[in-house]
């Protein structure tokens, strides 16, 4: 009778996609941070307490975030939901990013909310941001709510945005109807958060 | 005399490519037929070529922490059908900040099989057409589109014509040496996680640097180095990994085991991940 070898080999440690999981966990409390905003405004976390919060890492040219620009959907999104009550927070970590060029772009693309100068690439280290987009929810007890893509089609092209389910809207969703989020951490894609050294 | 002719084979192919690039892309794409000719009821493969400046790169189907694969349209007449296009096996890019990409430098080259419908009209000439579309990366990222064609004449199909098919064909993965059968998917023990696990035969004992690219689904997670271990008949390799909650669709798509063989030959070969899951 020949016995099976059952030795467990284990390989050499392949190099994993899990940087992205760095940062806070979903759960836990979410760091505040104070930035300044496209019109020269400081802005800190702390001052939504007690709101939902949306963090959007945010790259103009980056085309994973312009398929949401240029189409809208992101602006629709942040708009849908300020009605909600619910603050949107777009965080800019691109080493070459200043408040200035955050303005410019801000009146290019209509954008109405906060984008937050990051060029130090802190905040975004601290959260663990990887891509852009990368979203974050804060529910309104400062626990992070969500973290991951903004949906579920790994593309660039705007034809995919009404074919693919939308994350930060069904958890959005979810977290004004009281129930817990269901989908609460994907993987993010698009660009890489182009950091400083 | 030889060469000669072979000389006037690609010259004819290459006329008959026309291609519409877009002022201004950092890749430019060509379609390319492995024949200048074809009949009605015949198949033959064609290539879509993208040639990547140094320091860009592009992606695979799953292309890790960053970038989307290209997308392909096809715009065929009628009685003419063009399979899904098949990629070559990727490599991994790091892409800063300790990121990885899954995809492809210097070149990719997509393959595609053509079928022409029995019926089809053998006074014209088969025209090809896809819009192509794809994100391109070095520091920065571009998302970029060209028209690519290539007319077909009516005539004996020629697989043979075209010495580059043979190069393209080897940087595909090995498909079909892994079935089905070879593969089990366990769930959900413990919950949030899961086991992909694949037979291989006996001489998979000599293998090194094994490693798994991972299926393009955004919640599934390959968070852990892969386990080998033998079995009766053979040897199976484990690759665990992480399932992110939320109700998840069935999938039916791919990952790719890579590894050294005992000649220190680099393999890939195109695993079938199909898996049902469960509620979160």
């Amino acid at each position: 009778m020949q016995t099976a070898k059952i030795a467990a080999v284990l390989l050499s440690l392949a190099a994993f996609s899990s940087a992205w999981a760095e940062g806070p966990k979903v759960g836990d409390a979410a760091p505040d941070f104070s930035l300044v905003d496209q019109n020269g405004k400081t802005v800190k976390l702390s001052d939504f307490s007690g709101k939902i919060v949306v963090l959007e890492w945010f790259n103009n040219e980056c085309p994973f975030v312009q398929k949401q620009y240029k189409t809208g959907a992101m602006n629709d999104l942040a708009s849908k939901y300020a009605t909600k009550g619910v603050v949107w927070l777009a965080i800019n970590s691109t080493s070459s990013a200043d408040a200035s060029k955050n303005a410019a772009v801000a009146k290019q693309w209509n954008i109405d909310r906060p984008i937050l100068d990051d060029h130090g690439g802190s905040v975004g280290r601290l959260y663990g941001a990887t891509n852009t987009p990368n979203m974050y929810i804060i529910d309104a007890h400062g626990k992070l709510a969500y973290r991951g893509a903004i949906d579920s089609i790994r593309s660039a092209d705007e034809a995919d945005i009404a074919k693919a389910k939308n994350y930060v809207a069904a958890a959005l969703d979810e977290l004004l109807a009281g129930k817990p989020v269901s989908t609460s951490e994907t993987q993010p894609y698009g660009c890489t958060v182009k950091y400083g050294a | 005399m030889k060469p000669m002719l072979r000389a006037s084979t690609v010259t004819l192919i290459l006329l008959s490519l026309v291609s519409f690039a877009h002022a201004g892309n950092r890749v430019k794409a060509t379609l390319v037929s492995s024949t200048p000719a074809a009949l009605p009821g015949s198949t033959f493969d064609v290539a879509i070529h993208f040639t990547i400046p140094p320091g860009w790169h592009m992606y695979w189907i799953n292309p890790g922490d960053t970038g989307a694969p290209p997308k392909v349209k096809w715009n065929l007449p009628d009685g003419v059908t063009a399979t899904p296009v098949r990629f070559p096996a990727p490599r991994r890019i790091p892409v800063g900040n300790n990121l990885t990409a899954f995809g492809y430098e210097e070149e990719c080259t997509l393959l595609s099989t053509i079928s022409v419908d029995k019926n089809f009209d053998a006074d014209r000439p088969i025209d090809l057409a896809a819009n192509l579309q794809w994100v391109v990366c070095a520091d920065e990222c571009v998302m970029e589109k060209q028209d690519v064609s290539a007319r077909i004449k009516i005539g004996p199909v020629k697989p043979g014509a075209n010495d580059q098919f043979s190069i393209w064909r080897s940087q595909q993965p090995q498909r079909g040496r892994v079935s089905a059968d070879d593969v089990h998917i366990s769930l959900g023990r413990p919950a949030g996680r899961g086991e992909l696990s694949v037979t291989m035969p006996h001489d998979f004992e000599s293998a090194t640097e094994i490693e798994f690219f991972p299926p393009p689904l955004d919640f599934v997670v390959f968070d852990r180095a892969p386990n080998l271990h033998a079995i009766v008949g053979g040897m199976m390799v484990t690759q665990p990994f992480r399932i992110d909650p939320g109700q998840h669709p069935p999938a039916d798509t791919v990952a790719m085991l890579s590894y050294l063989d005992g000649k220190k030959q680099h393999q890939m070969i195109e695993v079938p991940f199909k898996v049902r899951f469960g509620q979160p």
